[in-house]
């Protein structure tokens, strides 16, 4: 029962193609959480007539796999999501289809074929970067910006890093799991960290390393986070080279 | 999209589930607010995920924004923990679309859909800051409607409202809209308005009629008080279901709704005429939807919403006259399209097992009967016509095609029950498990049987023949209840027999409000003040504070719920008329005493006086 227009637009040669979707989070939608946007492309998706793969059996599921879920009330411009698709199709419809069908919050802003033998995007994810803003309801000292700088430019950053079960925390270096910083205004600043399954480094954590370091006192709900892009590992040595997923 | 939000980011943030109050879903409706005359908002009085799963409100959200000079806008009760923020920062209630203050608006509709969310209706008008009395709103503040089931007694909550809609919403609302818009801005008080409103068939003021009680607080009568209005409100009936307004784009929540799919209602009514079943009686007379209209539907709102389940919602889908048909079709698309269909309300029989086979996952799902009461000489007082014989030739052909779990379902509580019908429920779910052992051979059991029964504690509700019964006192319940899992547990295959009973102190509220009059509302406000709110959730029940607030108001709850009626009482929601006479709700009574069922509709037209509008199955009967 898929409509004619649609049709079209396949290419009649290939089984269960792979492609990634990238995709965008802002405005009110940022409140919704990780489950429920995954269940909201589902949704998009059928509504786009999109020739996703189903699983087998009784209660069939589409076959999506989202790269790194984005915590409540972040905003982003680099989400990711991989699907399976039956078929072949055309990267620039499909990525006009599901933006007709998508709430503006989440704009679709690349669909791209993958290689037959890629790896999910889940298994890419390496590395993420963040801008942070302190809020304005925090008193920042004069010279936060020059701490922050302070702060990441020392030759090691220990941290105590809270561990992910039973408490507890670890010391680290931060620096080792740090790509890139930079100051963007009085209060936002630009992270680029390590977001690899054993390390990952949450942006709030380090955002509230650098409140401690620069004495600043962050109450509720303290940082604005967007994240801006997700990066893999190409290096395929020792060295780090960071390529955004798509 | 609006993402302009009445909440701070460092609210939606120390909030559970921020998105309940974001609005901004698929197929919401916004409108320029310049362009349009009304502004109406609809309100579940519950949380967002339940308000969200209900038919109702989508259809008539979808109706008020086909009407080009209204603007339809949503909105539910706010969860404790945010409720406790906007009192503490004086925030008001707003709707979700346009994130405004709901207190501007012209019109607040409130669905009652259960006796337990009538404090949540004070939390909506307090926070939204419109008076909670009628007589205390003027012009300033939006008329508050009510409507949905509990509005065919809706005397306890009678004072919170300016109207209520009597019946189905599809048919009155534009007529009355345009009165408002003729009337409103003229210099007509608020009062004469009403006045005019209550002419328009369906309407209800309470604000019109005045009661007199009798010294022992039985009603003496009830009188409008001004010429023009009507002494009886009969409720208003949709004539043609497929000609009638049906949304084929609902709302799509983010958050996983307790109805997490496409309902379709295929029929309205029942003809089955159980005395214990307020809707049977009060959506009579069944009328059904066609094939056609509801396929297209089926169709449209699946590609629109983009669902992947689609339930047929009605009180007795089995007796939809067409509905191998129906299913037959819609399993052809939803088979192409990877969806799911669910059949709740399926009589299980081979037709329907059948049926259940293709759609379901035999091994996972299990089979539902209700019957209801645990002997046929109660089931036949309740009218309640299925069989012992009709449960086991059902769970035989089952447990052959490979099921092995059964749900049962029964009241306890129930007029003239007695020791024998609580033998009979651990009995019968006893005789089920073991026909299992009995059909299915050891090598090919799935585990054991896994009988669950359910019961839970029958509350006498308006407009049914059991109105006049006596209710069960908490302790009577408590005790069945008991005896009940005492049954169970003597019977041979008792392990394979699970056990749930639901509360019992809201029974006991349900009944006092489902039977209440007038007086009570001051007991439900009073109940209000002392910090009652989603009465509905067990976490949130005081009761300890309801039993206070009646001892205050020097109520007693018996009288509402433990005293058989005298056959001539007047009932406080007699001014109503659901189609369905006294007379013969009380010849059924006078039959559910001698243990006399009575046919259905279909079998034979028992003359309940719903052929009075003209549609549905009493055509049929006439022809
Ligand atoms: S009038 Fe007869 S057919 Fe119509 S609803 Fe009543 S009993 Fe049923």
């Amino acid at each position: 029962m898929r409509s004619g227009i649609f049709r079209c637009w396949y290419m009649q040669d290939s089984q269960a193609v792979k492609y990634r979707v990238k995709f965008s989070k802002k405005g009110a939608l940022r409140y919704i959480s990780h489950l429920d946007v995954m269940r909201y492309f589902q949704k998009v998706i059928r509504r786009a007539e999109i020739p996703v793969k189903y699983s087998e059996g009784f209660s069939p599921h589409q076959l999506l796999s989202f790269a790194y879920p984005l915590s409540l009330g972040y905003t982003s411009d680099g989400e990711y999501l991989d699907m399976v698709m039956t078929e072949r199709v055309n990267e620039e419809e499909a990525l006009r289809r599901l933006n007709e069908c998508s709430e503006s919050g989440i704009k679709i802003l690349a669909v791209k074929e993958l290689d037959e033998k890629a790896r999910n995007c889940m298994a890419c994810v390496f590395a993420a970067s963040y801008n942070i803003t302190i809020r304005e309801k925090i008193t920042l000292p004069d010279d936060f910006c020059k701490k922050v700088i302070d702060f990441f430019g020392q030759e090691t950053i220990p941290v105590n890093k809270p561990k992910k079960k039973n408490g507890g925390s670890v010391l680290i270096d931060l620096k080792q799991y740090l790509y890139d910083f930079r100051m963007i205004d009085d209060r936002t600043f630009y992270i680029c960290v390590n977001s690899g399954s054993e390390t990952n480094i949450r942006p709030d954590f380090v955002a509230g390393s650098v409140c401690e370091y620069c004495n600043v006192v962050p109450n509720e709900n303290p940082f604005y986070i967007h994240r801006v892009e997700i990066y893999e590992n190409i290096s395929d040595n020792e060295n780090v080279e960071l390529r955004a997923l798509i | 999209m609006n993402d302009n939000l009445a909440l701070s980011d460092d609210i939606l943030m120390s909030v559970e589930k921020p998105a309940r109050y974001i609005g901004n879903e698929v197929n919401a409706v916004y409108k320029d607010p310049d362009k349009v005359d009304i502004r109406f908002v609809m309100c579940f009085p519950d949380v967002y995920e339940i308000g969200m799963s209900h038919l109702g409100i989508q259809i008539l959200y979808d109706m008020f924004n086909k009407f080009e000079d209204t603007w339809c806008e949503r909105v539910y009760s706010p969860w404790p923990d945010l409720d406790a923020i906007m009192r503490k920062e004086k925030l008001p209630l707003f709707a979700l679309e346009s994130q405004q203050p709901i207190k501007d608006f012209d019109f607040l509709g409130i669905t009652l859909q259960y006796e337990m969310c009538y404090t949540n209706i004070l939390q909506i008008l307090d926070l939204a800051g419109i008076p909670l009395y009628s007589s205390e709103r003027t012009w300033d503040d939006p008329i508050v409607f009510g409507g949905g089931p509990c509005s065919y007694n809706p005397e306890p909550v009678a004072e919170f409202f300016d109207i209520f809609y009597i019946g189905e919403g599809e048919t009155r609302y534009r007529e009355f809209l345009d009165l408002y818009k003729k009337l409103k801005g003229t210099g007509i008080s608020r009062n004469d308005f009403l006045i005019e409103a209550s002419k328009i068939p369906g309407m209800y003021v309470p604000s019109l009629y005045e009661i007199k009680y009798n010294d022992d607080f039985t009603i003496r009568s009830i009188e409008p008080m001004h010429p023009s209005v009507p002494r009886k409100i009969t409720k208003e009936v949709v004539k043609d279901l497929n000609d009638t307004f049906f949304p084929t784009a609902p709302v799509v929540p983010y958050l996983k709704s307790y109805s997490d799919r496409i309902n379709l209602e295929i029929q309205r009514g029942c003809i089955r005429g159980c005395r214990f079943c307020q809707a049977g009686q009060v959506y009579r007379p069944v009328r059904e939807r066609s094939i056609d209209f509801l396929l297209d539907t089926a169709v449209s709102s699946l590609k629109n919403t983009g669902f992947d389940e689609i339930t047929l919602s009605s009180l007795s889908s089995s007796d939809y006259s067409k509905l191998d048909e129906l299913i037959e079709g819609l399993i052809k698309y939803c088979d192409e399209n990877n969806i799911n269909i669910s059949l709740p309300s399926l009589r299980i029989d081979a037709f329907s097992l059948d049926i259940m086979s293709k759609i379901q996952d035999v091994k996972k799902s299990s089979l539902t009967f209700a019957p209801e009461a645990g002997s046929q000489r109660l089931r036949d007082i309740i009218n309640k016509n299925l069989t012992v014989q009709n449960i086991l030739n059902g769970c035989e052909q089952a447990f052959i095609g490979g099921w092995n779990k059964v749900k049962l379902y029964f009241m306890l509580g129930l007029p003239f029950e007695n020791d024998e019908d609580i033998n009979g429920i651990a009995n019968l779910a006893n005789d089920i498990a073991a026909l299992y052992y009995e059909t299915v051979p050891k090598e090919k059991r799935m585990g054991r049987a896994q009988i669950t029964v359910s019961t839970s504690f029958f509350v006498p509700k308006p407009f049914t023949p059991f109105q006049w019964a006596s209710q069960d006192r908490k302790e009577d319940f408590i005790d069945k209840a008991y005896r009940t899992r005492k049954a169970i547990s003597g019977v041979l295959n008792q392990k394979s027999i699970k056990y749930n009973w639901h509360e019992t102190d809201t029974s006991v509220l349900e009944g006092v409000f489902a039977r209440g009059d007038r007086r009570l509302s001051k007991v439900i406000l009073n109940a209000y003040k002392k910090g009652c709110i989603f009465d509905a959730w067990s976490e949130y029940y005081k009761n300890d504070l309801w039993l206070e607030a009646f001892e205050e108001c020097g109520i007693s709850m018996d009288h509402y719920t433990t005293r058989e009626r005298p056959d001539d009482e007047i009932f406080p929601w007699d001014m109503l008329d659901c189609g369905v006479s006294k007379e013969f709700l009380l010849r059924e009574w006078h039959k559910a005493k001698e243990g006399v069922p009575s046919p259905n509709c279909k079998e034979k037209c028992n003359g309940c006086g719903a052929a009075s509008f003209g549609v549905g199955i009493c055509r049929t009967h006439k022809q």
